[in-house]
């Protein structure tokens, strides 16, 4: 398209050229009021030849680091390439000439290399597909965070809190939109295993009901594609409240204990407060949950020790990892959100049953 | 159960100018006695609000203190609050009121001294809390 633009206004420079040389050759010359005729009023097949030389150098000149554009300029009658740098214009040049093409037949110009418009930044509140751990999704009238993909026999699902679903404890069939309905109407996943809290067992207090973790698994709807293994990173690093995705963490296993060491760091992903990082403060620590009559055992502090932000409103089913490994979910926070609590991958396995395959 | 679809608009923060907020309690009470305590949030403009609140229950501090400052109670204190962010949208007029009630006592768990304490509500957003302006309670001998 460029190029045929190109040769029409070339086209009407010449017209206007030979039409100046037609009038009156008496005159002396004088200095035309319009851009200089191209020399490029070259014959047919001095234009074919500059195309073949286009056309043979510009893929291997093109996949060379720091080119930015190829064109066969009319105009100038020459193919004209343009670099961000002087390396590059070097290894243009020694390309060219490998090529066995003539010195007046090219020309390297620098230039700044060609930005794709950007459009809104991709953060932990938009819209993935597939889907992968630390992404907003939405129920009914809550947010909360994507914990993690699972196979459970065969079967992709996600792992989220259980007072994530419409009903903590129990089965409702809690219909998940990501990042929100209102966003994508379709219906990623349904809730599918929420185990019952249990009153008067071993170790429950009067008046309570207990579990070992706070999770329930959703089943992704068939047309729904997510990532196993991966979880959302943030661009800025740990606790700046930076929510922009830049790539994913790897996760590859899972840690099989429910007690874990003081000061051991650990990392969060979640939609409120991002990719924030603490060390264990205390650990297999039965909880009460405000609120609520709720009583989790068994599980993990964490706080930061330079007292930063580490959990927000609508952090909840944050995945908690160290390196390549998962540790659990968080769900719950003190009220300055210097602290958030995680039950273990070990006691969430247990509880919902089945083998959760990470990878 | 049936689940109800709620449609989440664009965030918008909501503008506190247009959200009266209160924490009522009675002007006086007795040394062992409960006080009754209300945190009220009320759109006083003409467009609805939506609120981004945190917790399944709601959830709100209210911060007891003498008037040096100290701090005698805190409602949250040491209370791990699910990390859940939850919608309510206010419309014009309409009013949020939640509940508590006070034992008169220090988080440590020791009755009061008699004189007078300044409360404050604190309702929990995904960001800066909504505070309630100070309100004076005076406790008196039994």
């Amino acid at each position: 398209m460029q190029a045929s633009r190109k040769s029409a206004v070339r086209f009407a420079l010449l017209t206007l050229v030979v039409l100046a040389a037609c009038q009156d050759a008496s005159q002396p010359p004088t200095a035309p009021t319009f851009p200089q005729a191209p020399q490029g009023a070259r014959s047919p097949v001095a234009q074919a030849r500059l195309e073949a030389i286009f056309q043979r150098t510009s893929p291997e000149v093109m996949a060379l680091p720091g080119t930015v554009f190829a064109d066969n300029d009319e105009a100038v009658g020459k193919v004209v390439y343009g670099v961000e740098n002087q390396g590059a214009m070097n290894g243009v040049r020694q390309a060219l000439a490998r090529l066995g093409v003539d010195e007046a037949d090219f020309e390297i110009k620098l230039t700044k290399p060609i930005v794709m418009a950007q459009g809104p930044a991709t953060t932990l509140r938009s819209r993935f597909r597939p889907t992968q751990g630390g992404i907003q999704i939405h129920f009914t009238r809550y947010l909360c965070t994507l914990g993690f993909n699972v196979t459970v026999g065969g079967q992709p699902s996600f792992i989220t809190n259980s007072h994530c679903t419409a009903t903590q404890g129990g089965v409702e069939g809690t219909e998940y939109y990501q990042p929100t309905s209102s966003v994508d109407p379709t219906v990623i996943a349904t809730e599918v295993d929420d185990p019952v809290y249990v009153k008067n067992g071993p170790g429950c207090p009067k008046g309570k009901k207990c579990r070992y973790s706070d999770a329930s698994r959703a089943a992704y709807s068939a047309e729904v594609t997510s990532s196993l293994g991966e979880i959302a990173k943030t661009t800025a690093g740990p606790n700046t409240g930076d929510l922009t995705v830049n790539g994913s963490f790897s996760i590859t296993e899972a840690d099989p204990r429910t007690t874990f060491p003081e000061d051991m760091v650990v990392n969060k992903v979640g939609r409120t407060t991002g990719w924030t990082r603490g060390t264990v403060e205390r650990s297999c620590v039965h909880t009460s949950v405000s609120g609520s009559t709720v009583y989790l055992f068994c599980q993990t502090f964490v706080t930061d020790p330079g007292g930063a932000t580490v959990v927000g409103s609508g952090d909840s089913g944050s995945p908690v990892f160290a390196g390549n490994t998962l540790l659990g979910i968080l769900w719950g926070g003190s009220s300055d959100n210097k602290l958030f609590v995680f039950s273990p991958f070990a006691a969430i396995e247990q509880e919902l049953g089945g083998t959760l395959t990470l990878k | 159960m049936a689940v109800r679809r709620r449609s989440f608009r664009n965030v918008t923060n909501p503008s506190v100018d247009s959200l009266r907020r209160e924490l009522r309690i009675p002007p006086q009470a007795r040394v062992g006695s409960t006080v009754p305590i209300t945190l009220r949030v009320e759109n006083v403009g003409d467009r609805p609000i939506d609120l981004y609140l945190r917790g399944r229950a709601i959830a709100f501090d209210v911060i007891v203190r003498r008037p040096d400052g100290e701090v005698v109670w805190r409602r949250l204190e040491h209370e791990i609050i699910p990390a859940i962010l939850r919608l309510e949208t206010l419309a014009p007029r309409q009013v949020l009121e939640l509940h508590t009630d006070w034992s008169l006592e220090t988080n440590a768990g020791s009755p009061l001294t008699p004189g007078s304490y300044v409360l404050e509500g604190l309702l929990l957003t995904d960001g800066p809390e909504l505070r309630t302006p100070p309100v004076t309670l005076r406790v008196t001998h039994q």
